[in-house]
């Protein structure tokens, strides 16, 4: 991981002060047949590249995995999935857009804005903020 | 008077009344009328079918006009045409306007000339005397689509205004546009209009570019169109419009399928509602979508290569303005197909875009979504380095990036590195059928 720990410092030192950078993370569960299977490989590559970024005030990070609302969207093999995921995806992108112009912490879970690009009822949570809240469900037992 | 009628009625969508000894009893200008609420009651029952009403009357306007008002059915008339004019040319330029085929219109007129007149004026015309009036409402002809709403009245009512107000700009046509306000709103959300989505794909004919129906079963139109949608390289959404005049709702439907690196993205579907026939919103859509692949099928009433000018997304700030407002400035993406995918939603809201995504380069896959080659990129490469990746049939170009150029405030870069979970050279996606 040490050299990809490079890669990715060196493709973070590049960014435009003035531009927002957002990576987007791949998503790390395969669907094997209909189970989600999560693939360490991948979850050790976002970790070192969030690692790298998360104290870097004009980057932000978008975990794939988070936007994916049922293993069953995850199509052909694990960087593929249902064409409503992408929407998700920009809809992220958006709010994560605006909040940066905003000045707001690029890190701080906060909920989906209306978000014009769309005439939407925006979603509930956030990826970030419904994996919270996942967690703290499966701790909860509920 | 035996009944005169183009029998059977056919699928009527559009009725153009005369007055005197038609609509009402008596002549206006020879001593008054008798109104009849029959008729009266007709026309409205008609409006809730969403069959339209027209008049074409040799009369006086303003007379005509005051007691129409005066029986509250004025509004349920939409271009109505009253001089004293021949007739047969004055119908031919409502069912212009109105931009209907003369097959799905009756003129009722009590005078046999006219309508010999207007049948021979225009082709395919259906006619009906005053005796056929009565039979109207039960005839299968009249049975139109349920409407109590009266939407379609009102989409036609905006119709008439456009129309009006576009006289008065004496006929320049794309300055009238350029005055409209015309905005457009495309939602990705289709799941949550897949009715209206069908009902385009299968209703829809003079701006239909595709014409590939799906079932009229509706289920199985549901799961058809879901089907089509699904895939991660569909990009499929529909098209609301409104301008200065009023909302025109949801009146396109466009689905694009496959890859940029495969070979030219093509339009499967590609539906417009006749509602806004002439805005050219269809032309500004094409050019929004990058101007696909697309096999024309049948007639269409629409010249794709046309430019527009006068169209913009609508926010919140232009839908009071006009102004062509953009959420995001430059947008800059590299990575897999999965970032082409994306790269639509931001087309309508990106000042400009800059797009590095897996392409095809002479007989290899240019990957993009790896961080060995952009970290590459961004070091330069060394003259052994060059000499390697020419043995392994690449070029510099490989290792070209425009990600990190210096860049106007506002601007975002979206980076997807799913080729690092991969060997460095990467296959693309494959398409599934």
């Amino acid at each position: 991981m040490r050299v990809y720990e490079t890669m990715y410092r060196t493709i973070l030192d590049k960014a435009p002060a003035n531009a927002l950078f957002i990576v987007v993370l791949p998503n790390q569960r395969h669907n094997i047949n209909g189970a989600a299977v999560e693939d360490g490989i991948q979850a050790a590559l976002n970790q070192t590249f969030r690692s790298v970024g998360e104290h870097r005030g004009n980057v932000e990070f978008i975990e794939m995995t988070s936007l994916i609302e049922s293993i069953d969207e995850v199509t052909e093999d694990f960087r593929h999935f249902n064409r409503a995921v992408y929407y998700r995806l920009f809809q992220e992108i958006g709010t994560c857009y605006q909040r940066w112009l905003s000045g707001g912490s690029a890190s701080a879970p906060m909920e989906r804005p209306e978000f014009i690009g769309a005439r939407l009822k925006p979603k509930a949570m956030t990826g970030r903020l419904r994996e919270t809240v996942r967690v703290y469900r499966r701790a909860l037992g509920i | 008077m035996p009944a005169m009628r183009s029998a059977p009625f056919k699928n009527v969508r559009l009725v153009i009344w005369d007055l005197d000894e038609t609509f009402w009893h008596g002549t206006l200008t020879e001593g008054g009328i008798r109104y009849n609420t029959e008729h009266h009651d007709i026309v409205v029952e008609l409006c809730r079918r969403g069959i339209m009403n027209s008049i074409c009357s040799r009369n006086e306007r303003t007379a005509v006009e005051e007691i129409l008002v005066g029986t509250e059915i004025w509004e349920y008339f939409i271009f109505p045409s009253i001089d004293w004019s021949p007739k047969a040319d004055r119908i031919a330029e409502i069912v212009e306007a109105v931009q209907l085929r003369a097959e799905t219109v009756v003129f009722v007129d009590d005078h046999p000339a006219n309508l010999a007149q207007a049948k021979a004026a225009l082709s395919g015309l259906q006619i009906a005397d005053p005796g056929a009036i009565r039979d109207f409402l039960s005839d299968p002809g009249f049975a139109g689509k349920s409407d109590p709403d009266l939407t379609r009245l009102r989409q036609y009512k905006l119709l008439e205004t456009r129309h009006v107000e576009m006289g008065k700009a004496g006929g320049n046509t794309a300055e009238f546009l350029r005055q409209s306000n015309i905005a457009v709103t495309i939602i990705y959300d289709v799941e949550k209009h897949l009715d209206r989505a069908i009902e385009l794909i299968n209703r829809t004919n003079q701006l239909n570019f595709t014409k590939q129906r799906l079932s009229e079963d509706k289920t199985e139109a549901r799961a058809q169109l879901l089907e089509q949608i699904a895939p991660f390289h569909a990009r499929a959404g529909l098209v609301a419009v409104c301008d200065r005049y009023g909302d025109y709702g949801i009146c396109g439907f466009f689905l694009v399928i496959g890859l940029v690196a495969w070979a030219k993205p093509k339009l499967e579907h590609f539906a417009f509602s006749c509602r806004t026939l002439g805005m050219g919103v269809e032309q500004w859509v094409y050019e929004l979508l990058g101007q696909p692949e697309l096999e024309i099928v049948g007639e269409v009433l629409s010249d794709l290569n046309e430019t527009v000018d006068w169209i913009n997304i609508a926010t919140a700030e232009n839908e009071a303005t006009g102004a062509g407002t953009r959420q995001f400035g430059e947008v800059r993406i590299r990575g897999g197909c999965e970032l082409e995918v994306i790269e639509h939603f931001f087309r309508a809201h990106a000042q400009s875009i800059l797009s590095e995504v897996v392409t095809m380069h002479g007989g290899l896959y240019m990957p993009r979504q790896n961080s060995t080659i952009l970290a590459q990129a961004l070091q330069g490469l060394t003259a052994q380095e060059t000499d390697l990746i020419g043995r392994l049939g690449m070029d510099g170009s490989f290792y070209d990036t425009r990600l990190f150029e210096p860049c106007a405030d506002g601007t975002v870069i979206i980076y997807s590195p799913t080729g690092d979970r991969m060997p460095t050279i990467s296959t693309p996606c494959r398409l599934t059928t």
